[in-house]
């Protein structure tokens, strides 16, 4: 629903834009953008029936390729969540997700308030997991794709806005039965932060 | 003091190179069905996967008496699933059924598998047997008696080089005793199995009674 509202909301942007673009093709500038990560899995998979995520955190870093609108960086993030369903997933308490991954995007809307960007990432995703007695990890890689959208105050200040539909594919050995269940999981996820344009 | 020091941290490094690890990147399954001694699937009762002193997973046997869950795996070399147990030292087991025998599994390195099926387990009853001695003589009568009977818990053993995998399960055990007065205790064993008393009355002859534990709870009162 977010992500329709920001699409609808960019493209009407879009329309009186394309005339007044500050961001010139021939400008070389980079991204910085922080904020809260609200992730909400979804589906059959251990992601969404056994844990309750939490909000976490998030930044990228993205500069133009070549002064064009092509755009190279990375992403991170986090979250913690508990887990509610010991039976799914193995006797532990709690877990927090990491994710480092490299950036491809494309800048399409360049308005000198509202800009927007679809980027897509496939890097690193850590989950560690705690209990009172152990700790340990599961790793994998996580791709997303994020379509963004901001609003600017200043030229290099704003808001953003993302929602960003996010699968990571776990590496856990376990048996045919539960494989999918532990090693395919879905998320959408949302961010709502400060946007610096340098 | 020096010497008390090192040998300090010495035992210390032992204790904490000898904690296991959970393994990052595995899980195991674990499997099964739970049924009485009539055929009928048992519910609610209590599964937990154990390594050293570790939990590493649980479920409880669902209506059908299935249960099918996730368990972590570590590097210890023993890995134990426990079937309605009571409980451990550190702590007590809440959904612990005592209607119920106990059954564990204590899987060896060798035997270790990704996905442990244990296909149909029969929990026997519990029973319980009540033993009373009563002193009537007015005399200094001495009773010397031992019971032995069948304890509610099957221990399988698995992967263990000349054990046989059944050698502890529902294994007699027993208590003696030696008194000129009254004795009470309740001791638990599992229905359909007998109990066997023995007395002595000073140097009289020995006498031995089987006791029949077909019951919930069977009371058996001797007089002397």
């Amino acid at each position: 629903m977010i992500f329709l509202l920001l699409l609808s909301i960019g493209l009407n942007a879009q329309e009186f834009t394309n005339s007044n673009d500050i961001l010139k093709q021939d400008e070389q500038y980079g991204i910085f953008e922080i904020g809260p990560y609200y992730p909400l899995a979804f589906g059959d998979n251990s992601a969404n029936n056994a844990f309750d995520q939490k909000v976490g955190g998030g930044f990228s870093f993205m500069a133009n390729l070549f002064e064009s609108p092509f755009l190279l960086g990375f992403h991170g993030s986090f979250f913690k969540a508990e887990v509610t369903s010991q039976p799914l997933v193995g006797q532990y308490d709690r877990t927090t997700s990491f994710v480092i991954a490299p950036i491809v995007g494309y800048h399409f809307l360049r308005h000198h308030k509202w800009q927007g960007t679809i980027r897509f990432s496939a890097g690193y995703v850590r989950y560690n997991n705690r209990s009172t007695n152990f700790k340990f990890h599961d790793s994998g890689t996580s791709l997303s794709f994020t379509p963004t959208f901001s609003y600017h105050f200043t030229k290099s200040w704003g808001l953003y806005l993302s929602s960003s539909y996010r699968h990571d594919f776990l590496n856990i050995s376990t048996s045919d039965s539960f494989n999918s269940d532990l090693n395919s999981l879905d998320y959408v996820s949302f961010s709502l932060g400060v946007r610096l344009v340098i | 003091m020096l010497k008390k020091s090192l040998l300090f941290v010495f035992i210390g490094f032992l204790f904490f190179s000898c904690k296991p690890e959970v393994r990052d990147n595995i899980r195991l399954s674990v499997k099964g069905e739970l049924r009485d001694g009539n055929d009928n699937p048992i519910s609610d009762i209590p599964i937990k996967t154990r390594a050293y002193l570790y939990l590493l997973g649980n479920d409880l046997s669902d209506e059908q008496g299935q249960f099918d869950f996730v368990s972590l795996a570590s590097d210890h070399p023993y890995f134990e699933i426990h079937i309605n147990s009571p409980g451990w030292l550190d702590s007590t087991e809440t959904n612990f059924n005592n209607d119920f025998s106990t059954i564990t599994y204590t899987f060896k390195e060798s035997s270790f598998e990704q996905a442990y099926a244990l296909s149909t387990v029969t929990l026997r009853k519990r029973a319980f047997l009540n033993l009373k001695i009563e002193k009537t003589s007015t005399q200094n009568d001495t009773l010397n008696w031992f019971l032995e009977y069948k304890r509610p818990m099957c221990n399988y053993k698995i992967g263990y080089e000349n054990v046989d995998e059944d050698a502890d399960c529902y294994k007699i055990t027993g208590i003696s005793g030696i008194t000129n007065l009254n004795y009470e205790d309740q001791f638990q064993s599992v229905q359909n199995s007998e109990a066997v008393f023995g007395y002595q009355i000073n140097s009289g002859e020995f006498q031995t009674v089987y006791i029949e534990i077909n019951q919930d709870t069977t009371n058996y009162v001797l007089e002397y």
